[in-house]
């Protein structure tokens, strides 16, 4: 409730609470994600920013259900889908679909286009005839901005802006109401980039969809994204509005993240931090970010800070917002639980 | 733009073929010229022959390639044409090459330590005047603990350490020319930025000069005096860094620029450029490269080479470029 930036929003598509992930490397245990509370609104692009190891892939695979939580819950619409039997799992796949960023390597090689884009129709029996299903691939190749030509066309022969396009066109063929992301620009060129970002844009616009968008690149994502919401550690360390994240972000290390992103115009102190990422398997006592923060006091080696609302709807996760910042936390803070 | 300096480095026209049935020009009588301490950058999309370029400069170019035609001038003296003996002499100690992928580029069964001597060896130094430079190289390039870390392979080092520890190898011997190829694509955002003020550090620091080859116009505008912008095969642009960003010439460097996404554009359609960078063979042997994808072409720039246009040091290679400066 608290965190709604948009205001046509009611019930939130996805509700998320305390979502966990570990996995086991040997004896350790590594938390790839912890903990994550988070609402996805309908028809928003909640931006997933982080370095790599952070977490932001594994909790995207965890909402299409890629890979199982250890714990915490998911909400669909208001209807619990963490643990769905194999026939939901199957059902869920026309709600949620996921790009991934490797368009090479995503895509069958040993397929056409045509019949890459109509297998989804065929695994869950949409469409009698091969006519109709032919006229569904039709309607998404268009949208998806490719012709006719390409249905008989094999992966090989195109090029990294139209494979992801390809990508795009079998996550959308089933009309799913949300798609994750994950990092569908990296692998292309500038030019490209555009292309596809644009693509993405009229399709929400288009089929009114609802984004995951994940991305270490803050000029993509603070583009694309009505929310921002940035990770480090496996922990959500701050979320709120887009644009008011980039232009005055609350957590160090979120500052320290659209410093290091050159940009092509304007001129920000770049702050450079100092040291490498922390292993997840052995993550810092206190706040995770304590050993690279140049603000870190006495208080942040021992003590977790967590997330708090302030003004304006943000969140932040650390304890010097209101001493670095000025801004005041909002009231209610237990009551948050559940809220974000 | 250059004039008094003597360059370190001047690549003139050179051009690049490979054999796939037909004669194809990876590169293009391109001319590329670096002053002594001075920080360049050589920007383009993938498959615009930036790489092909630097790599013709030390002598690296894939077995297959030919080069035509062109100098590659180190000091006033063309390296074109050494033997792999006499190249071995340049490369390593005068000019140093650092790559896109750190791990790749290590030898992943030899200590780190002993992978940056083994540089300073080959140029003559005893082993133990090696290991001391080694050591102090690695000091320069703000790895931690070295006396430890000289024997550590490689694979026990993060991706920001071991991209430093290439910037250690390739300084070892202080080069007067470090290339860099794409050094930060494969790190993150954070390491990417210490790598970078890593680079210019050192360029002020021993006063090496610097071919960054990136695609990241951000990054080349905080870091290169001059650029040179690669579109299939050719540069078509050049010129002060900062008076090509604001004022770009030629409509590829016009589409790069704008396509960039930001906070400022939310909410705008980002002008892309159509279509992507023809492929190798695709390439027409007349006319503008860009012809296919320009969006200001004019009917004679499909069987016409554009003119090469120059003013106070800015060169643009397209026939719209004089109107534009009002020449």
């Amino acid at each position: 409730m608290s965190a709604q930036v948009k205001p046509d929003n009611k019930a939130p598509l996805l509700e998320i609470r305390g979502l966990t992930k570990e996995f086991r490397q040997g004896k350790d245990r590594v938390l790839a994600v912890n903990h994550i509370d988070l609402d996805i609104q309908k028809g928003e692009v909640f931006g997933l920013v982080g370095e790599s190891g952070c977490g932001k892939s594994t909790f995207g695979q965890m909402l299409v259900h890629l890979l199982d939580p250890s714990g915490g819950k998911i909400l669909l619409n208001g209807r619990d889908i963490t643990r769905p039997a194999r026939r939901e799992r199957k059902d869920l796949c026309k709600q949620m679909q996921i790009v991934f960023q490797d368009p090479y390597s995503s895509i069958d090689p040993n397929k056409t286009i045509g019949w890459l884009i109509e297998e989804p129709l065929k695994i869950h029996g949409i469409g009698k005839t091969k006519q109709e299903r032919d006229e569904k691939v039709s309607q998404v190749l268009k949208a998806v901005g490719l012709d006719e030509s390409y249905r008989t066309r094999w992966p090989n022969e195109l090029s990294g802006g139209q494979r992801q396009r390809v990508a795009i066109a079998i996550a959308l063929i089933l009309d799913p109401d949300f798609v994750v992301c994950d990092e569908p620009v990296s692998a292309l060129d500038v030019s490209v980039q555009a292309q596809v970002l644009n693509l993405l844009l009229d399709l929400r616009q288009q089929f009114g969809l609802t984004y995951l968008f994940i991305s270490h690149d803050l000029n993509v994502v603070s583009y694309v994204s009505d929310r921002i919401g940035v990770m480090y550690l496996g922990n959500l360390v701050e979320l709120g509005d887009g644009e008011a994240i980039s232009q005055m972000p609350l957590h160090p290390y979120t500052e320290a993240l659209f410093s290091a992103s050159m940009e092509v115009e304007g001129d920000r102190d770049r702050i450079i931090l100092s040291g490498d990422l922390p292993s997840p398997a052995h993550p810092p006592a206190g706040c995770p970010f304590h050993t690279r923060c140049f603000a870190c006091e006495e208080r942040c080696k021992t003590e977790k800070p967590q997330l708090r609302e302030f003004e304006g709807g943000r969140f932040c996760a650390c304890h010097l917002v209101e001493k670095r910042t000025g801004k005041k936390p909002v009231a209610h803070n237990e009551a948050l639980e559940g809220n974000v | 733009m250059a004039g008094k300096k003597k360059p370190v480095l001047s690549i003139e026209s050179l051009t690049v073929d490979f054999d796939l049935g037909k004669t194809c020009h990876a590169v293009r009588d391109t001319s590329v010229c670096i002053e002594p301490g001075e920080m360049v950058a050589l920007v383009g999309e993938s498959g615009c022959g930036k790489t092909m370029t630097a790599l013709s400069a030390i002598g690296l170019q894939p077995r297959n390639a030919k080069i035509p035609q062109g100098k590659i001038l180190f000091d006033g003296s063309d390296l074109r044409g050494l033997n792999e003996e006499q190249w071995n002499q340049y490369r390593g100690r005068n000019i140093a090459m650092i790559f896109q992928e750190p791990m790749t580029a290590l030898n992943p069964l030899m200590k780190v330590g002993r992978q940056i001597a083994e540089n300073a060896r080959i140029h003559g130094d005893s082993k133990e005047v090696a290991k001391k430079k080694a050591l102090e190289v690695m000091r320069q390039v703000g790895l931690p603990d070295v006396e430890r870390l000289y024997n550590e392979y490689p694979h026990r080092l993060s991706g920001g350490m071991r991209q430093r520890v290439m910037i250690a190898m390739a300084l070892v011997n202080q080069p007067e020319l470090l290339i860099a190829d794409e050094p930060t694509t494969a790190l993150d955002v954070t390491i990417q930025a210490q790598i970078m003020e890593l680079i210019r550090d050192m360029n002020r620091k021993m006063g090496t000069a610097v071919l960054l080859i990136s695609h990241d116009l951000g990054v080349i505008r905080q870091m290169c005096s001059r650029v040179y912008i690669m579109y299939a095969g050719r540069v078509v642009e050049s010129g002060e860094t900062q008076e090509v960003l604001a004022h770009p010439l030629h409509p590829y460097t016009k589409g790069l620029i704008a396509s960039i996404p930001s906070l400022e554009k939310r909410g705008q359609r980002l002008s892309s450029i159509p279509g992507t960078v023809p492929a190798l063979e695709d390439r027409s042997e007349h006319g503008c490269p860009f012809y296919n994808r320009c969006q200001s072409r004019r009917p004679s720039c499909q069987n016409e080479t554009p003119p090469m246009v120059v003013h106070k040091g800015h060169m643009a290679l397209c026939v719209n470029a004089k109107e534009e400066l009002g020449l």
